[in-house]
């Protein structure tokens, strides 16, 4: 990770404020399903045991924060590697809410390493951005050329049903998704509504919710693709699209004016990816 | 170079008349227009200010600045790596396309017209399968073997890229030939601004956060009928 200038202005986060998260997993195929093999986690990051909610040997496992929240000079760091066989679905427990910071930032550092032909499903909640804060978030992938990746994001332009909009001050967001080191699709935005409004056309139009879908799989094929876009471009209410930017790939990019117009959205195509490549239809996240 | 030597260069390089095939791109407006969405020329100069300062401004332009640093300090690995993370940024499959057409169509023309040691380095690694060749570092290349000063080239850029989506616009909307060319005179300084956000920004901090223009640039593949290769 490399910070932008407009974080790094605010000096190296410390030990002083804020709370130091880590969280580390292996996960692994022992007789027959996905398990935990090793983990390490410090408060506030947490894993949950998995479940299965599929009835097989996909692990579902969930991220936890039980501090509620991110606050200002939050590092939270997590770091999760699937061996070859492994097959997971990851989501966090509710929604992330960055709230108002006086002073500095909140980073999360994320690193999935896939091996083999291992599968993540990786679905966290909603990310919503307070007025006033500032964070950076950074997503690596490293894949095995035969693993699966369905991952997706969902961002809210802040605590828009009080009509809060745009208040933050600070928003990075980055997925770099990356084949045998080389990167290969990397997503990086970079929002600061102190610098020009934000509903300007081209950038979030009139819209408060924005989508993300990112997924890799050498079973990933043009004729998919183009179903995904179809199936993406048809729906009313939402703007959004699809397309394969490099061979194994596709993205999906979404505007909605509300959260569950945007989730169904990434719902409907996650289940149509997942019958593709994994095999099997989507289900409703059982939170725990 | 004397200065009017290298303005004359610059010129040349940056006219309509190059044959880069970039008057055959819109980056997704030709989805707006069809949306209704721009219609006017207020509608285009707001579309155009935010592809300048949330797209092409923190991705090709910056791109521009640090592929002509690293050309510069004769550090080839660094251009590489910029190059291929250009390509890596543009999500859209039709925007990738367009950089790397473009900038092979660019190319092809600076080695006849402006022949130098980095455009010649340069087309080596393309024809290597090492870079992409995006329209971007090949502009890069150029400006620096014309010696030119980074502010310079990257005015250059995002002036030249400005206008021809102004042109591309005329036609699209379509918009009069006098009241796009005010337009394109009153953006001047979004294209500054641009320019110099571009000059300071560093290899993590290329970014595209035009979300509509991109969805826009994806769903521009499937639109019924088109003008536009992207």
């Amino acid at each position: 990770m490399s910070l932008p200038a407009a974080f790094e202005a605010w000096g190296p986060l410390t030990e002083e404020v804020g709370k130091s998260g880590v969280l580390r997993l292996t996960l692994a195929p022992r007789r027959g399903r996905t398990v935990i093999a090793d983990q390490y986690w410090r408060i506030p990051l947490q894993g949950l045991p998995p479940s299965y909610q599929d009835g097989d040997d996909e692990a579902y496992v969930y991220l936890l924060n039980p501090t509620g929240g991110i606050v200002q000079g939050d590092r939270l760091q997590t770091a999760i590697t699937l061996a070859p066989g492994a097959r997971a679905v990851i989501s966090t427990q509710s929604a992330t809410k960055v709230y108002r910071m006086d002073e500095t930032y909140a980073e999360e550092v994320n690193h999935y390493i896939l091996h083999g032909d291992a599968v993540l499903e990786c679905l966290p909640d909603q990310t919503i951005p307070f007025a006033g804060s500032r964070f950076y978030r950074s997503t690596r992938i490293d894949l095995d050329p035969n693993a699966t990746l369905i991952l997706t994001d969902l961002l809210a332009a802040g605590r828009v049903a009080r009509g809060e909009q745009f208040g933050f001050e600070q928003f990075f967001v980055e997925v770099e998704v990356s084949v045998g080191r080389e990167p290969c699709l990397v997503d990086r935005l970079h929002f600061e509504p102190a610098d020009g409004r934000m509903d300007r056309l081209g950038l979030w139009n009139d819209y408060v919710y924005y989508g993300s879908l990112y997924a890799y799989s050498p079973r990933l094929d043009k004729d998919l693709i183009m179903t995904l876009a179809e199936l993406i471009e048809s729906c009313d209410g939402v703007y959004g699209g699809a397309g394969g930017p490099a061979p194994s790939f596709t993205v999906v990019r979404v505007l909605g004016r509300t959260t569950w117009a945007v989730r169904e959205i990434l719902f409907n195509a996650w289940d149509l990816l997942r019958r593709r490549l994994v095999g099997k239809p989507a289900r409703p996240l059982r939170k725990l | 170079m004397r200065a009017d030597e290298t303005l004359g260069a610059l010129l040349q390089l940056t006219s309509g008349a190059f044959p880069t095939g970039s008057f055959a791109h819109s980056y997704g407006l030709e989805t707006f227009v069809q949306a209704g969405l721009v219609h006017d020329v207020a509608t285009f100069g707001e579309w155009l200010g935010v592809h300048l300062t949330h797209s092409a401004g923190p991705t090709d332009g910056a791109g521009v600045a640090l592929v002509e640093r690293a050309v510069t300090a004769g550090d080839w690995e660094a251009v590489l790596r910029i190059d291929r993370l250009l390509t890596a940024l543009k999500l859209a499959p039709e925007i990738r396309a367009a950089s790397r057409s473009t900038g092979r169509s660019a190319l092809r023309a600076a080695r006849e017209i402006f022949p130098g040691p980095a455009v010649e380095s340069y087309a080596a690694l393309l024809d290597d399968g090492q870079a992409p060749g995006n329209t971007a570092a090949v502009f890069a290349c150029v400006a620096a073997d014309l010696k030119i000063d980074v502010p310079v080239s990257l005015l250059a850029f995002l002036w030249s890229l400005a206008s021809s989506l102004t042109v591309v616009a005329t036609r699209l909307v379509p918009l009069g030939g006098i009241a796009a060319q005010r337009c394109l005179r009153e953006l001047g300084p979004a294209i500054r601004g641009a320019a110099i956000r571009a000059e300071s920004t560093r290899e993590g901090e290329l970014s595209t956060s035009a979300v509509a223009q991109d969805i826009a640039a994806l769903r521009h593949a499937r639109l019924y009928s088109r003008l536009c290769i992207s």
